[in-house]
């Protein structure tokens, strides 16, 4: 709003507000700050008053105009002339009104905005119907242009197929000039090929029916000139508003060019399948571009590569090639790129899929664009077979000049015609020397066997092939063994023209063979007469060597044993030995010294002492053993009859150590005792003896008797010790001689019982005789010595019962006499020791003895070969058996 | 005051002669006829010497000096070996196990009799 009187503008803002008419005001009152408002406010309608500082409506509107053609601009302003409100509206200003009256003012501001946004609006699409015109005629005259440019001809037909439009392109392709086509019937003129005919006139029904909108085909057609050509057509139909078709719309283009490549293309392709197919070879296509390689089914048939093992580019076939031919392989390709040839070769060695090479011709055609190269095509030739071919040609024109070997061509007849330098060295003969001559005539001498001679001349004439080994000589008579390979030549008629002889020196084998035949002969010899037993065996284990010391010692003939197992000739109880040793030998390892029991044809059992070593061929294949042997039965038993005496002697040995042992342990101890039985007498007689010397003055006579009777009493008891120890050393010493004689059984018992009696004084010995025999033979000392230690004893270990009793009795075969007493008894402990020497009882107390009276009578009954036993009880008494043999004298 | 003197000997002729030789001598005799006997008889009179056999039934020369030797009280007693086992190896054992004086059966009066004292007087020990 311009206006510059506050008071005006608020009560036109006021009435405003109060018509609802939502408008945002914004006042300025003088040029300067309207300029300012419009620039950062634009706003949808303009109020202004006349009269302004400086300023009036007139040119508020033009600036306002200058600047917002389609704001409506409307003046309210006090009293002005009709006049003036005519010309502020011819000069653009949308509506006046009067301050005094304002009640118009919301709907003139409605009208006023309303009306320029028409005015807008209609501006503008005026505006955009000039453009759309302008861009349709550019459209239409930039279509001419392609319509006349084009290399598509473009003719439009009517609905009934008169020609309405032909374009000058279609006036080239075809010939006839628009004139002569324009609204003609096709009498005049026919433009469709009659083979394609029927196609046509389908396809252009189905567009006049309406069915299809545009369809594109290629067909044939004359040109004016009567040219079959080859078109692509592309039609359209256009519609009225009904639907109904109104004419067609046809492009058309020559391809009758491209047609024909492609014939030829397919052609080709055609035919390359089938080379492909024909030809063993593998062709190749190779995209140089793309790097992309074909292949034809050779690559399988000749590398054996299937579909998926072949990566189609060039890095696959170049890593094929063997390493030794890669590098000169792709340097020739690249040469051949370089100099911009066409045909490139090259020879190499290409694996195949099982990893093996073949010989390959490769020959490829190099297509260049622009002189670079862009596909090349190629074929791949195995020439391994004619490779080989090749190289065995070579190898034989190298072996018949340069071979040491001896080579000799005759004709027919068997004369010389050529001979090379290795006849020359080996022979000695020069061409000019033999040609002509038999070469047999010369070169056999003395040694030269006649049989293989005869051989010879037999096969020579049956026109064989053949080989034979001979001895020939040479110039200077030096012997040498050859191997002869002869074989006949026949012309194309199969008429013998030659014979070519190649004679190999196998002198030095001939000499190894001869060794070797020698030492085998020797060997087998050796073994055949050996004397020792020598069996072979093979690897099953059965017999393939046998000698005659082997059929001699095991009684079976060669043939008996040969082809049968070895294993039969052994005891049954060693096979599992015999097989170990054997598994051991097929291992390679010689195994010697086992000593085998054999069993002979007669089945004699014999001991071999048998060392098997391996039998080895030249490739250390091990193919049987062989075992020498040796009889050693006797020496076996020998052994073992002296090992079983060796092993009683040294036992007898052992034992009469021990015994030794014993008896001197015993002797020392014996002695030591025997020293402390006669220290104690001595002792006592020596504390008299000392008594007396020292007190007899104090001693009475009586006692002093007493005294020296104590020392002849010890003195007594010393010399019966003494008597004893010598009885018992005598026995010890075997130096007690028996003496037999007869002895009265009554005398001497009863005798001896009265004897003791006396001595004792004290005890009674009550004898009872029950004998059947009267006397007796026996050794009288020695049976005395038994019976009176027993009886002695007897009394002395019975202060109470003072009574012993003595029985002998007899059977038919022995003497036995008992001892029996009511004494003390022999303690349990002390039985096993009753008869040792110097061993007392422990209840013996104060009761004299030396402890060697049952030692002595033990002694004595063994040396009679009796037997003594004893039966006691502690405090009940004792009773002794002796047991004598009764012998006849 | 009389030394006594307890002898242990169980041969009888041998111990009764030297009881009648050592009361000749002065001493006050006691007798044992084996070690057994020889312990009773020790605590019963407490003896100043002791003169032993050492082959003695029950209990033996060696075993009863053993036992003298571990009594506290008793072991400065002094003991006299008089033995006919006369080796040196018992003569070794005997002196080992803490007697004074190793002598051998037969041994002349003279010399027993003046052990006996160089013993009691501390001579020997």
């Amino acid at each position: 709003m311009l206006e510059d009187n506050s008071d005006d503008a608020a009560f036109i803002l006021k009435t405003i507000n109060r018509a609802h008419l939502n408008i945002e005001t914004k006042v300025v009152s003088n040029r300067q700050d309207f300029v300012a408002v419009l620039d950062a406010y634009s706003p949808e309608i303009m109020l202004s008053d006349h009269q302004l500082p400086q300023f009036t409506s007139s040119e508020a509107l033009q600036i306002a105009r200058a600047k917002f053609p389609f704001i409506p601009f409307i003046l309210v302003t006090g009293a002005v002339s009709e006049e003036f409100a005519a010309s502020i509206i011819r000069a653009g200003a949308d509506d006046y009104l009067l301050k005094s009256n304002l009640k118009r003012l919301p709907t003139a501001i409605k009208q006023a905005i309303e009306r320029k946004r028409t005015e807008e609006s209609l501006q503008k699409s005026q505006e955009s119907k000039e453009l759309a015109e302008l861009e349709l005629k550019n459209a239409h005259e930039r279509l001419l242009f392609h319509l006349e440019n084009t290399p598509l001809g473009n003719i439009e037909w009517d609905n009934e197929f008169l020609i309405k439009t032909w374009s000058k392109r279609s006036e080239e392709i075809f010939g006839w000039s628009e004139s002569e086509v324009i609204d003609q019937q096709r009498n005049g003129f026919s433009i469709v090929y009659e083979g394609d005919m029927r196609m046509t006139v389908r396809v252009a029904q189905q567009l006049l029916s309406g069915d299809i909108e545009r369809n594109n085909i290629q067909n044939r057609n004359y040109t004016k000139d009567g040219r079959v050509i080859w078109c692509d057509w592309f039609n359209s139909v256009m519609k009225d508003k009904d639907g109904k078709v109104i004419t067609i719309m046809s492009l058309v283009q020559d391809i009758t060019a491209r047609k024909s490549f492609e014939e030829i293309l397919r052609e080709y392709h055609d035919r390359y399948q089938l080379l492909s197919k024909a030809t063993n070879d593998a062709i190749w296509d190779w995209d140089i571009k793309l790097d992309f390689v074909v292949w034809t089914h050779g690559i399988q048939t000749i590398f054996g590569y299937r579909g998926r093992e072949i990566t189609p580019n060039k890095d696959w076939w170049n890593e094929k090639i063997h390493k030794a031919d890669q590098g000169r392989v792709i340097r020739g390709m690249s040469e051949a790129f370089t100099a911009k040839v066409s045909n490139w070769t090259s020879d190499y060695q290409f694996q195949c899929s099982d990893g093996t090479y073949k010989h390959v011709l490769d020959r490829g055609y190099i297509i260049y664009d622009n002189d670079q190269p862009v596909r090349m095509i190629g074929s791949m030739q195995d020439i391994t077979k004619q490779k080989e071919f090749v190289e065995e040609i070579e190898k034989l024109s190298l072996v018949a000049s340069k071979t040491s070997n001896s080579v000799v061509i005759t004709d027919a007849d068997d004369h010389i015609e050529w001979v090379n330098e290795g006849f020359v060295s080996m022979t000695g003969y020069t061409l000019q020397e033999v040609r002509g001559l038999n070469p047999g005539h010369f070169l056999q001498g003395l040694e030269t066997d006649r049989g293989t001679v005869k051989r010879i001349q037999e096969k020579l004439q049956k026109q064989e092939s053949f080989t034979e080994e001979i001895v020939n000589y040479s110039k200077d008579d030096r012997k040498y063994w050859v191997r002869l390979d002869i074989s006949p030549v026949f012309d194309d008629k199969g008429q013998l023209k030659h014979y070519i002889a190649i004679q190999t020196d196998i002198s030095p084998q001939k000499a190894f063979e001869n060794q070797i035949t020698n030492i085998a002969r020797d060997l087998s010899s050796l073994i055949e007469n050996a004397n020792v037993p020598i069996f072979g065996i093979d690897r099953n284990g059965d017999i393939n060597e046998w000698n005659l010391i082997a059929a001699e010692l095991l009684e079976y003939e060669k043939s008996d044993v040969i082809k049968k197992e070895w294993m039969q000739l052994f005891d049954p109880s060693i096979y599992k030995k015999v097989e170990d040793i054997l598994e051991k030998v097929f291992t390679g390892k010689s195994t010697r010294n086992y000593e085998l029991p054999l069993v002979s044809k007669n089945g004699k059992h014999l001991i071999m002492l048998v060392s098997i070593s391996p039998r080895m061929d030249s490739n250390k294949d091990i193919y049987g053993a062989i075992c020498v042997g040796q009889d050693i039965t006797e020496l076996f038993r020998y052994r073992q009859g002296l090992e079983k005496m060796v092993k009683e002697r040294t036992r007898d040995l052992n034992e009469a150590l021990q015994k030794e042992k014993e008896l001197v342990e015993m002797k020392s101890k014996f002695v030591s005792i025997a020293s402390h039985e006669f220290r104690t007498p001595l002792s006592t007689i020596s504390l008299v003896a000392g008594l007396l010397k020292k007190h007899h003055g104090k001693i009475s006579a009586t006692e002093f008797d007493t005294k020296l009777e104590t020392i002849e009493k010890q003195v007594l008891n010393m010399t019966y010790l003494l008597d004893d120890i010598l009885t018992i050393g005598k026995a010890d010493a075997g130096k007690i001689l028996t003496n037999y004689s007869s002895i009265s059984i009554e005398d001497f018992f009863n005798q001896t019982a009265r004897e003791i009696e006396q001595n004792d004084g004290t005890h009674k010995i009550k004898v009872k005789l029950s004998c059947t025999i009267k006397e007796f033979t026996s050794d009288e000392k020695l049976l005395r010595n038994i019976l009176i230690n027993l009886l002695t004893n007897a009394v002395k270990f019975s202060s109470l019962i003072k009574t012993v009793y003595l029985t002998v009795s007899n059977s038919s075969d022995f003497l036995q006499f008992t001892v029996e007493d009511k004494g003390i008894g022999i303690a349990q402990e002390d039985m096993a020791n009753i008869f040792t020497a110097f061993h007392r009882g422990g209840n013996v107390g104060t009761i004299q003895g030396t402890g060697l009276g049952l030692s002595i009578a033990k002694k004595a009954v063994d040396l009679l070969n009796g037997e003594i036993t004893v039966q006691s009880k502690v405090g009940k008494g004792t009773v002794f058996t002796i047991m004598l043999p009764l012998l006849l004298v | 005051m009389k030394k006594k003197i307890l002898v242990v000997e169980d041969t009888f002729e041998a111990l009764d002669n030297l009881r009648e030789l050592l009361e000749l001598e002065g001493f006050e005799v006691v007798t044992a006829a084996n070690g057994a006997e020889a312990m009773y008889k020790f605590y019963l009179f407490t003896p100043d010497i002791v003169i032993t056999d050492l082959r003695m039934p029950k209990m033996d020369g060696f075993t009863f000096i053993e036992k003298l030797k571990k009594t506290e009280a008793l072991k400065s007693i002094p003991i006299i070996v008089f033995s006919a086992n006369a080796t040196s190896e018992n003569e070794h054992n005997s002196l080992q196990s803490g007697a004074a004086l190793f002598l051998k059966k037969p041994c002349p009066t003279e010399v027993l009799l003046k052990s006996i004292h160089s013993v009691l007087d501390g001579t020997i020990s």
